[in-house]
C-alpha cells in the first residue's frame, strides 16, 4: 500500500531486467511473469478498488469515499484490495473510483461521494452496473468485458483523446514502481543502457522532431546537441516541475498519477547527454507530488536503475528532488537555476544559455515534465510511431488543462492539430449553465485570447504562430458572457506584478503602472477628486505604448509576455473596455464597483433575507413589504443577489 | 577572431564574443546604463542599454550581448529612445521629488538620464512607498525610497565579501535591505562606503557633520584643529578646477586656516608616527614562527575582522590607526580642542564613534568628514583657490615627513614600514638588502623580506576577497607572513568618501602624483625617528572586540 516500497526479491531482479531489455521471450522467468501479472492486476483473487488519491480528489471528498468503502467492506466482512491511484485527469468526475471484480474488466465511476458508496458497491457486487455516475469500463487485458457497458475511451471527456503520456494515470499505484514496470515502464531505459549508444538516443529524439512543451516549442534535440557540443567535465539535467500558471495543472495531475514517466524521461535524457546528476525542481506546496516523486526516486534507486555504474554499463547518474519556495518566476530556466544554486530566484540575461553555462556554470539541459515524459515513448516505440499523430511540425500529443467556465474540467491529452472547437464542445461538453462562450485565454498570464469566432483553430504550434497566438504551457481558460475580460486582465496584471522578481525596471515598474491603470478602470476612487477622470483617461492612452515597451525590453519571458493578455483583450474586447471607461459600467456585472443591483418589485415577497444580510444597510423594507436598494449606499458586493431565493435581485 | 559589425551605419572592427556595450564605448558611442559596473559580470537589470539589432524582434541589452558578425546595430533609433524614455519615466513615476535636498543633486545618474532623454513631464504617479530611512549606522545613511534597485551596492558588497546588503521581497515590494531588514548597524556592514560610490542616486549616502562643524567654527569656544589625510590632498583638485591629481595640499592648508581652523595638520605625520610604532613591534611578527600577522590601519578592515573573522584578532599588530593616534596626541596636549579629520574614508566615521576611541563619551576625533564634505565646506566659505598662496601645515614633529602621500595607496604602509624598520632595527634589517617595492596597479603585491636568516612574506592587498583567501592560505604557510589589507580597491585613494566615480581616468593621475612626490630620504629618517620617539611614548595599544550577535 501507500508509501511502502515493495521489495522485489533479488532472485527475480536479473530476470526482470532481461524482460525489460528484451521484452517477453519464451525463456522469461515465470516468477517474473507472475509478478508482472499481479501488478497489472490481470489476475486478482479479490475484488479490487481503485480510489483516486490526489489533492484535487481529496478536495472533492475522496477521503470520505475511501472511508465509506472500507466501512462497507467491513460491514459485509468482504475482503477488498484497495489501491490508491492518481487521477484520470477528469476533474469534474472526482472522486473517481475504479472497481475490478476477479475476471472482469475494470469499471470506473465518478463522482462517487461517500453516501453513494454502499448502493454502488452492492450493485456491482451483484454484477449489475448502475448507469448513474458511470464513466465506463476499462480493458485490463484478457478479462471478460461487461456487456452493454460503454468503454471509458468512449466517454465524451475521453473520446478523441490520444492518451500516451497519461495512459497509466489513474490505472497504476504511483507509489509502486512495479506497477509502472508491469505496463512496460523503464523498458526504454533498460533497453537503451544495454543496447543503445548515447548518439542513438539523440538520433531517435531528433527523428521524432519532438518540441519543448513549455511554450516556445524549441526542438528538444537541438537543445541536447548544444549540451553535447560542450566540453565540460560535468553536465546536469533538470526537470522543471514548478508549474504555476494560473489555470494550468497538467504536470501536477501527471506527476500525482504517474511520476515514473517523467523520471524515466529524465534518466534517458541524462544518458543521452552524459549528465551525471538530475534534479527535479518542484515546489514544496505540491506535497502530493513531492511525496510521490521522492518515493518513486527511492524505488528506482533500489532497483539499481540510478546510482553508480548503472546495470554495469559504466554510466552513473542520480536524481535529486528540490523543493522551490513557490515563486512564479522560478519557472523561468535561469531563475530556476539561480534558485537551485541557493541564490535569489532571479533570471539572468541570455546568452549564455543554460545549455552552454547553466547550473554552477556547467552545461545544463532544462526540460519541463511534459517534454521529458515524451522521451520514453519515443525510445520505446520509435520515432515513426511517435510521429503517427500530430502535425507536420508538431509531432505527438499535448496535454491541455481546462479551466474557467467549461462544463467539464480536467486534463486532456490530444494529438497536436486537434480542433479547439472539438475540445470545448465535445470533451469539455460546452459551457457551464449553457451560457455563450466569449473567448479562451490560452497560455496563462502571458497568453492571448482566442475569441469564440476562432474556435475552429487547430491546437498546434504552426496554427498558433500563424494566428499570432501563444500555446504556452497548455492552459485553456474559458470566458463566457458572464465573465468580464477587463476584470480578468486586471487580475492577471496584479498576479504578474506580484510575481515579478523585481530585477528589471520595465517588468517591475511597468507592470505596476499597468496594474494601477487597469485598477482605475475597474474601480471607483474612494474619494471623488476632480482629476480622477483625467488620470484614468491619461493612463489608458499610455497603455498601448507601455505594453509595447515592456514586451520589447524586459529581461525574461515573464515581463516580455506580461502585456500579451492586455493587448489581445484590447483587440478583442474593445467595447467592453470602452463601457468600463466611458460609461463606468461593467457589462458582465463582475466588477464590483461598476455594478449596482435592483429588486424586482413584482417578484419580491418581502422575505427580509436580503435586508438582514446587506453589509452596508443599503436595503430598505419591512417584512412582507417590497424591498428596495438605495443606490448610493450599495457597494455592489452582490450579497443580496446571492441570498435571494426568488431571483428578485438583478444586476442593473 | 576579428570581425566587423555595423553600428549606426558605421563599420566597427571588433573581436567575436566581445560584449556589445564595451565595443560601443570603445568606439565613442555612449549608451546609457544604470546597472553596469566595470569589472563585474552584467546583470541586465536596468534595460537602458538596449539597442536595436536588425533581424531581432525585441530590443537587445548591449551590456550582456556578445557581438556576432551579422549584426547591424542602431543605438539611438526612435524606437530605442522611446523605450529608454519610457523606462526612465517609469522609474521617476515613484521617485521622491527631493532633488533639491538630495545629497546627490547634480551628481545623480537618474537626474542626468532624465535630462538627456528629455523627460519633461511626469506621465503618471504610481503609488509611492514610504520607506523608513535607515540611520542606524554611524557612517552610512540608507534611504530606500530613492533606490532604483540597480543592484550595484549589493554586487559591490558581495565583492567585498561582506554581503550586508541584499534584495528583500519581490515584485513591486522589492527593496534593498540588510539581514532581517533590521538596519545597517545590526548587519555585517564594515562601513567601507563602496556602496555609496556606486549608487547612481542618493539612496546611499554618508552621515554628514557639516552643520555641527560650522557651528563649532563660529563659536570659537574650542580650538578647532584639522587633520587632512594624504589621499584627500590629491583628490580635491578636480572639483576645484585644477588638473586631475594635482597635489593642492599647500593651498588647502591655507584655505582651512582662512575658514577658521586654528591648527591644520597633515596626515603624513601621524602616518609616520604609527609606522614607527609598528616597526617596533615588527620584530615579533618575523620571529614568532609561521602564520599571518596583520597591519591594522584600515578601519573597515578592522571592522571586518571584528564582524566576520574574530579568529584573526590575535594576528593583528596592536597599533592604532594614524588618525586615532593623532587624536590622542592632540587631546593629551590640548584637552579643550575640537578635532576634525578630513578623510577619504567612511570607515573612519564609524571608527571614531566606537567606545574605545572615546574619552568620557567624547570621541578623540570629534568629527570625521569625507572629501566630499570638505569640498562642500570650501565652497560654503567661498574660498577661491586661485587667489590664495601655499602654506605649510602645523607640525607635531620637527622633521621632514617620511611617507608623504604614499599611505593612500595599497602597499604604501608596507613601504613606510620598510623604511621605519631600517632605522628602528638597523642591525637586522637594511633597506638596501630589500629593494622590493610595493608599487604598481596590481591589487595584490607580494614580496619576500629577509630578517636574520628567517624569511618573511609581505603581502599588500587591496581587495578583501583576495586578501582573506591569502590569509587563509598563510595559515598553512611555512613562512611568517605580514599582510597589509585595505578594504577599498587600490587603497584609500578609492575610499568610500571620495568624490567622483572610480574610473581609471580619474585615478591614474592621482596615483602618478603620489608616486612622483615620494622621494628618497636616507639620513633624515633617523632624525624623524628620534622626534617620533619623543611624542609617542604614552600611546596606548589597539584593542579589538568581537561583535556580539
Amino acid at each position: 500500500m501507500h508509501g511502502n516500497i515493495k521489495q522485489i526479491s533479488q532472485d527475480l531482479l536479473p530476470g526482470l531486467l532481461d524482460y525489460m531489455a528484451k521484452g517477453l521471450k519464451d525463456d522469461t522467468d515465470e516468477g517474473v511473469l507472475n509478478e508482472l501479472a499481479f501488478h497489472k492486476r490481470s489476475i486478482i483473487k479479490h475484488p479490487c478498488l481503485f480510489v483516486e488519491d490526489s489533492n484535487s480528489a481529496k478536495a472533492a471528498g475522496s477521503v470520505q469515499t475511501l472511508q465509506a468503502i472500507k466501512d462497507w467492506a467491513q460491514s459485509k466482512a468482504l475482503h477488498l484490495d484497495v489501491v490508491l491511484t492518481g487521477g484520470l485527469g477528469y476533474l469534474s468526475g472526482q472522486p473517481v473510483i475504479g472497481i475490478q471484480l476477479p475476471g472482469r474488466n475494470r469499471l470506473f465511476f465518478g463522482p462517487v461521494q461517500d453516501y453513494q458508496v454502499s448502493h454502488l458497491m452492492e450493485a456491482v457486487m451483484k454484477h449489475f452496473v448502475p448507469e448513474e455516475n458511470l464513466l465506463g469500463q476499462w480493458d485490463v487485458g484478457g478479462q471478460i468485458e461487461w456487456e452493454g457497458v460503454p468503454y471509458l475511451h468512449d466517454h465524451p471527456f475521453f473520446a478523441g483523446q490520444e492518451r500516451r503520456v497519461l495512459r497509466l494515470n489513474g490505472i497504476i499505484d504511483p507509489c509502486d514502481v512495479m506497477d509502472y514496470i508491469a505496463w512496460g515502464g523503464y523498458n526504454a531505459f533498460v533497453k537503451s543502457i544495454r543496447f543503445y549508444t548515447h548518439e542513438e538516443i539523440v538520433q531517435l529524439v531528433e527523428a521524432s522532431s519532438v518540441r519543448g512543451r513549455s511554450g516556445s516549442g524549441y526542438p528538444a534535440a537541438d537543445k541536447w546537441q548544444k549540451v553535447i557540443s560542450t566540453t565540460a567535465r560535468k553536465r546536469y539535467v533538470i526537470c522543471n516541475a514548478d508549474e504555476s500558471d494560473p489555470g494550468a495543472y497538467m504536470h501536477r495531475v501527471l506527476l500525482e498519477g504517474n511520476p515514473h514517466v517523467a523520471i524515466e524521461g529524465l534518466m534517458l535524457a541524462a544518458y543521452a547527454i552524459g549528465a551525471s546528476e538530475g534534479i527535479i525542481y518542484t515546489r514544496s506546496r505540491y506535497s502530493n507530488v513531492v511525496d510521490r516523486l521522492e518515493c518513486a526516486v527511492d524505488q528506482v534507486r533500489e532497483l539499481g536503475l540510478i546510482g553508480q555504474d548503472i546495470l554495469g554499463s559504466g554510466f552513473s547518474f542520480d536524481i535529486k528532488i528540490r523543493k522551490g519556495p513557490g515563486a512564479y518566476v522560478c519557472g523561468e530556466e535561469t531563475a530556476l537555476i539561480a534558485s537551485l544554486e541557493g541564490k535569489r530566484g532571479m533570471p539572468r540575461p541570455k546568452p549564455p544559455y543554460p545549455a552552454k553555462s547553466g547550473l554552477f556554470g556547467m552545461p545544463t539541459l532544462v526540460h519541463n515534465v511534459e517534454t521529458l515524459s515524451q522521451i520514453p515513448l519515443i525510445v520505446d516505440k520509435g520515432p515513426q510511431w511517435y510521429k503517427s499523430v500530430g502535425t507536420e511540425e508538431s509531432s505527438g500529443t499535448k496535454l491541455f488543462s481546462l479551466a474557467g467556465r467549461f462544463n467539464k474540467h480536467g486534463v486532456v491529452e490530444v494529438p497536436f492539430g486537434y480542433i479547439l472547437k472539438d475540445l470545448t464542445d465535445l470533451n469539455a461538453q460546452g459551457v457551464k449553465n449553457c451560457k455563450k462562450a466569449k473567448a479562451i485565454l490560452a497560455g496563462g498570464p502571458s497568453g492571448k485570447f482566442i475569441s469564440s469566432k476562432n474556435f475552429d483553430i487547430a491546437l498546434d504550434f504552426e496554427d498558433f504562430e500563424k494566428s499570432n497566438l501563444i500555446l504556452g504551457s497548455g492552459s485553456l481558460v474559458l470566458l463566457d458572457e458572464s465573465s468580464c475580460s477587463v476584470n480578468l486582465i486586471s487580475h492577471l496584471m496584479k498576479f504578474i506584478q506580484k510575481e515579478s522578481c523585481g530585477k528589471c525596471i520595465p517588468c517591475r515598474e511597468g507592470t505596476r503602472r499597468m496594474a494601477e491603470i487597469l485598477d482605475k478602470v475597474i474601480r471607483r476612487p474612494e474619494r471623488d477628486k476632480e482629476h480622477d477622470t483625467l488620470h484614468r483617461f491619461k493612463g489608458v492612452t499610455q497603455l498601448n505604448d507601455l505594453a509595447r515597451v515592456i514586451g520589447e525590453t524586459s529581461l525574461c519571458g515573464l515581463g516580455k509576455g506580461a502585456a500579451n493578455p492586455l493587448l489581445s483583450a484590447l483587440e478583442h474586447f474593445r467595447e467592453e473596455f470602452e463601457e468600463h471607461l466611458f460609461n463606468r459600467v461593467c457589462p458582465a456585472g463582475v466588477c464590483q464597483d461598476l455594478r449596482s443591483f435592483v429588486i424586482d418589485a413584482e417578484i419580491c415577497n418581502g422575505c427580509y433575507v436580503c435586508f438582514s444580510k446587506c453589509p452596508e444597510q443599503a436595503i430598505i423594507g419591512s417584512p412582507r413589504q417590497v424591498h428596495a436598494i438605495i443606490p448610493d449606499r450599495c457597494t455592489g458586493c452582490g450579497k443580496c443577489h446571492e441570498v435571494c431565493k426568488f431571483n428578485a435581485v438583478f444586476i442593473q | 577572431m576579428q570581425i566587423e559589425i555595423e553600428v549606426n551605419g558605421q563599420i566597427l572592427k571588433t573581436r567575436k564574443g566581445d560584449i556589445l556595450l564595451s565595443v560601443l564605448n570603445q568606439n565613442g558611442i555612449r549608451v546609457p546604463t544604470l546597472c553596469s559596473m566595470e569589472g563585474f559580470p552584467p546583470t541586465g537589470a536596468c534595460r537602458l542599454c538596449i539597442v536595436e539589432v536588425e533581424g531581432m524582434a525585441d530590443l537587445v541589452p548591449a551590456c550582456s550581448y556578445p557581438v556576432e558578425e551579422w549584426m547591424k546595430v542602431n543605438t539611438h533609433s526612435a524606437r530605442v529612445i522611446q523605450a529608454r524614455r519610457t523606462i526612465v519615466e517609469l522609474l521617476i513615476s515613484n521617485h521622491p521629488d527631493e532633488c533639491l535636498y538630495c545629497f546627490q543633486n547634480k551628481h545623480c545618474e537618474l537626474q542626468k538620464l532624465a535630462t538627456e532623454l528629455n523627460v519633461m513631464e511626469r506621465k503618471g504617479r504610481t503609488r509611492q512607498f514610504t520607506r523608513k530611512i535607515d540611520r542606524s549606522s554611524p557612517s552610512i545613511i540608507h534611504d530606500a525610497s530613492k533606490c532604483v534597485l540597480c543592484g550595484r551596492c549589493i554586487r559591490i558588497c558581495d565583492h567585498q565579501r561582506v554581503s550586508a546588503l541584499e534584495f528583500i521581497s519581490r515584485g513591486t515590494e522589492m527593496r534593498v535591505g540588510t539581514v532581517g531588514d533590521k538596519g545597517l548597524s545590526s548587519s555585517d556592514c564594515i562601513s567601507c562606503g563602496q556602496c555609496i560610490r556606486v549608487c547612481p542616486t542618493g539612496s546611499l549616502q554618508e552621515k554628514g557633520h557639516l552643520d555641527e562643524l560650522i557651528s563649532h567654527l563660529h563659536q570659537k569656544q574650542q580650538q578647532v584643529i584639522a587633520l587632512v589625510d594624504p589621499a584627500v590632498m590629491v583628490s580635491i583638485g578636480d572639483e576645484l578646477g585644477f588638473r586631475s591629481g594635482k597635489d593642492v595640499s599647500g593651498l588647502l592648508f591655507s584655505a582651512l586656516r582662512k575658514i577658521g581652523f586654528d591648527q591644520v595638520h597633515s596626515g603624513s605625520e601621524s602616518v609616520d608616527i604609527t609606522m614607527f610604532q609598528a616597526a617596533r613591534l615588527w620584530k615579533h611578527t618575523a620571529t614568532k614562527g609561521p602564520g599571518p600577522s596583520l597591519i591594522s590601519f584600515c578601519p573597515s578592515w578592522m571592522q571586518y575582522i571584528e564582524n566576520l573573522r574574530p579568529d584573526l584578532m590575535s594576528c593583528v599588530l596592536p597599533v592604532l590607526s594614524p588618525a586615532q593616534t593623532f587624536g590622542r596626541l592632540i587631546k593629551d596636549i590640548n584637552t579643550n580642542s575640537y578635532i576634525v579629520y578630513f578623510s577619504p574614508c567612511v570607515g573612519s566615521k564609524m571608527e571614531s564613534q566606537k567606545a574605545e576611541h572615546q574619552k568620557e563619551g567624547i570621541p578623540y576625533l570629534n568629527s570625521v568628514m569625507s572629501t566630499r564634505e570638505l569640498i562642500q565646506l570650501i565652497q560654503l566659505f567661498g574660498i577661491d583657490f586661485d587667489r590664495i598662496n601655499n602654506e605649510v601645515p602645523d607640525s607635531l614633529l620637527n622633521s621632514v615627513p617620511m611617507s608623504r602621500l604614499l599611505s593612500s595607496l595599497s602597499g604604501g604602509y608596507m613601504e613606510g614600514l620598510m623604511k621605519a624598520i631600517s632605522v628602528v632595527d638597523p642591525d637586522n634589517y637594511s633597506l638596501d638588502g630589500n629593494k622590493a617595492k610595493f608599487r604598481g596597479p596590481k591589487s595584490c603585491k607580494k614580496n619576500i623580506m629577509l630578517h636574520y636568516t628567517i624569511e618573511q612574506k609581505w603581502t599588500a592587498c587591496s581587495t578583501l576577497d583576495e586578501g582573506i583567501n591569502l590569509i587563509d592560505q598563510s595559515m598553512q604557510s611555512k613562512y611568517p607572513e605580514l599582510f597589509e589589507i585595505m578594504a577599498c580597491p587600490g587603497g584609500c585613494i578609492n575610499g568610500g568618501g571620495q568624490p567622483g566615480n572610480k574610473s581609471d581616468k580619474v585615478n591614474k593621475p592621482r596615483i602618478k602624483e603620489i608616486y612622483d612626490q615620494d622621494s628618497e630620504l636616507s639620513g633624515q629618517i633617523s632624525q624623524l625617528y628620534a622626534e617620533v620617539s619623543k611624542v609617542s611614548k604614552k600611546l596606548p595599544v589597539l584593542e579589538l572586540k568581537a561583535k556580539e550577535d
